[in-house]
């Protein structure tokens, strides 16, 4: 304990010497925090939108062999879905038209449309509350003549807010059929999940020659997405009392796989947003990677730098080691009395560091226009990066950082311990 | 109560006795129109000069050979021209139809309702008329259209194979087609196609000029909607007997290599 307080007082006396590592140490956690407060901010954006896309956390499918999906004993399912959801989760009723020959035309433009979501506006609301829709934009004005569609949708087919578009789609007899909408609101979104436009359910239904009541997906948009996993297989054990309920799967294909199968009558999936995203995951784990590498090159930068001036303060402050060893400060100690000045140095640091990263995210995040940035709808929420970084993330910092910089710290630190007393005063 | 059902049957009976002729009416009236532009007994073969204007983008032109035969509901669609085309091909064999790619060697399999080539014409377009089998008559009605006295037939699918859930035809007094109208469901039209003259060819008639007009795409030209439109003139028709080996996968990768 002793050495401790010895050591933050040749800490307190030189930290003149250490100014330029604290400052690049400082520097160095800057750059960490906000590469990792963008990236898990993109992240959180495209998992947002892929949210909207795919029907929620944990999407309920039910299948007919060769069918495509129809949610047919609702009340069952509703039973178990309410069993096995905070109370604070929103479910939401949709039916989807996807195929190939989903379109919109306007003014004789066309643009192919990958989904084609049959929503009820009421319900929808707290879920797309979260998209800009412009400032004139109100939700209790839409009615079954209203369609929400993407700003690349907008841009491509020219059409603004008020103008008129016609949805057009095959039908399960595979013939076209039409329908004639007014644009209510246009929302950011990249074409990477595929366009995608908002109609509401019973439109929908009947441009699609259903019955109007019928609904493909059972959505659930959980409040805090992290523990998805457990609740999807509560759901699928909940589920499978009542129902004929496939196995979770852990992947698209696996799903696509069990779909191709030998099986009868309806079946039912619940199916977390992971599994839908398994396109996406390669995506996430390659951003990862590029992460990764980037701390690990500021990580070594640190170490290095760490280990070049921590020699450089062991020559100069050789006299000083030799007489605390000649009044009995053993090698062990000494090792001691260097690695918890690099503790300080490292905590000091981060703490700066952190800091101003934070500092730097908050104002800097929304000043800069990242609507410039080639397909950025795809993570921008109301037009802004919502950047992250949670408290797991700032201690995992301040371990490596400090780790790192007693790593850089330790050999200079072992070296100025060897060092004879004698040898040490006679320099 | 016997009586009652007695008197069930008989207006099931008088009913069916009366939807009857006019079913079996409107499908001899289709059967004929069909008949007249389908080549049962002969193979077909021509050449088609395709021109496709897209209002703001200008004219584009190509040149297909087209060998039918009906009665094997076979056809071959080979592009001649323009030169970064020629060798494509689609093939029609029964049900199935495919495209072929010189480029990649590869076929894939295409539907009769795709447009062929992203054009205003359906691939279903180049098959022979099936009218009877895929439609019934709702309405008709007469009309002068230009110089023919038309008939003008509305037409409801009833099967899935019908390309458009409704149509309006309008047919002369030889029974040919020289105006059609393709709805959707909802009734919205979706494109308006014309044939304004035959050529008689051995005693058949062939399509000399149609046009098929886009109603959904197009552009605003000097404030006004100028639609999609493609042209297709039919020349050096013939019904000369065409080689078995021409409706196969194995012609188009020869022809296209």
């Amino acid at each position: 304990m002793k050495i401790f307080f010895i050591s933050w007082r040749t800490f307190t006396r030189n930290v003149k010497r250490y100014r330029m590592l604290m400052f690049t140490s400082s520097i160095a956690v800057v750059l960490i925090i906000s590469f990792l407060g963008l990236s898990n901010g993109i992240l959180s954006g495209v998992t947002t939108k892929a949210k909207l896309f795919y029907t929620g956390d944990l999407t309920i499918q039910g299948f007919e062999r060769n069918q495509k999906s129809i949610i047919g004993g609702r009340e069952s399912v509703y039973a178990a879905v309410m069993e096995s959801i905070p109370r604070n989760a929103i479910v939401v009723e949709r039916s989807i038209h996807y195929g190939s020959k989903a379109k919109l035309f306007h003014s004789g433009r066309q643009v192919n449309q990958r989904r084609f979501l049959g929503v009820d506006w009421t319900k929808e609301k707290a879920v797309l509350a979260d998209q800009d829709f412009g400032a004139d934009f109100d939700f209790d004005k839409l009615d079954g003549d209203s369609i929400l569609i993407s700003s690349v949708t907008a841009r491509l087919l020219r059409a603004e807010v008020g103008d008129s578009v016609t949805v057009s789609l095959e039908t399960f007899r595979s013939h076209i059929n039409t329908g004639q909408f007014i644009v209510a609101g246009i929302f950011d979104e990249s074409s990477f999940f595929g366009f995608s436009a908002y109609l509401d359910r019973s439109r929908l239904n009947e441009i699609m020659r259903e019955p109007v009541d019928r609904i493909h997906e059972i959505g659930i948009f959980l409040p805090e997405s992290g523990n998805s996993a457990v609740l999807a297989r509560r759901l699928q054990t909940n589920l499978s009392e009542s129902l004929d309920v496939f196995p979770l799967f852990r992947s698209k294909s696996e799903k696509d796989q069990a779909l191709r199968g030998n099986w009868d009558g309806r079946r039912y999936i619940v199916v977390p947003l992971e599994v839908q995203l398994s396109a996406l995951t390669d995506l996430i784990a390659a951003l990862n990677v590029v992460i990764g590498l980037i701390v690990i090159v500021f990580l070594a930068i640190i170490v290095i730098g760490i280990s070049n001036t921590f020699s450089m303060i062991v020559v100069e402050r050789i006299r000083e080691i030799g007489t605390m060893r000649a009044v009995g400060l053993t090698r062990f100690h000494a090792v001691y009395l260097f690695l918890f000045e690099e503790v300080f140095l490292g905590v000091t640091s981060t703490l700066i560091g952190v800091l101003l990263g934070v500092l730097l995210l908050s104002v800097g995040s929304p000043a800069i226009d990242f609507r410039l940035i080639p397909y950025s709808e795809l993570f921008l929420i109301n037009n802004t990066l919502q950047w992250q970084v949670s408290p797991y993330w700032i201690a995992l910092i301040f371990l490596v950082v400090t780790g790192s910089s007693i790593f850089g710290a330790l050999r200079p630190a072992v070296r100025a311990a060897r060092i004879q007393p004698v040898e040490a005063l006679r320099q | 109560m016997i009586k009652r059902v007695y008197q069930s049957l008989f207006f099931i009976l008088a009913m069916m006795l009366m939807v009857w002729p006019a079913t079996s009416q409107s499908d001899a009236i289709l059967g004929q129109i069909d008949r007249q532009v389908s080549f049962m007994e002969a193979d077909f073969s021509a050449e088609y000069a395709v021109t496709r204007f897209v209002p703001n983008r200008g004219t584009s032109e190509e040149t297909l050979a087209m060998f039918r035969r009906d009665r094997d509901d076979k056809y071959l669609v080979l592009f001649l021209e323009p030169e970064s085309r020629r060798g494509k091909g689609y093939l029609k064999i029964g049900n199935n139809l495919w495209v072929y790619d010189p480029d990649s060697s590869r076929f894939n399999v295409t539907s009769a309702r795709d447009r062929f080539q992203d054009s205003t014409i359906r691939n279903a377009d180049f098959e022979p008329s099936n009218l009877a089998a895929q439609y019934r008559i709702v309405a008709r009605e007469s009309e002068v259209l230009g110089a023919y006295n038309t008939e003008v037939l509305s037409l409801e699918a009833r099967t899935d194979s019908a390309p458009f859930e409704r149509r309006k035809i309008w047919v002369d007094e030889n029974l040919l087609i020289r105006k059609i109208e393709d709805y959707s469901a909802s009734g919205q039209l979706l494109r308006t196609s014309a044939i304004p003259s035959y050529q008689s060819v051995s005693g058949r008639y062939v399509p000399q000029t149609i046009v098929f007009i886009d109603a959904l795409r197009g552009a605003e030209v000097n404030g006004s909607f100028v639609s999609e439109r493609t042209v297709i003139t039919v020349t050096k028709p013939s019904f000369n007997d065409v080689p078995d080996v021409v409706f196969t996968q194995a012609f188009l990768e020869r022809v296209g290599d």
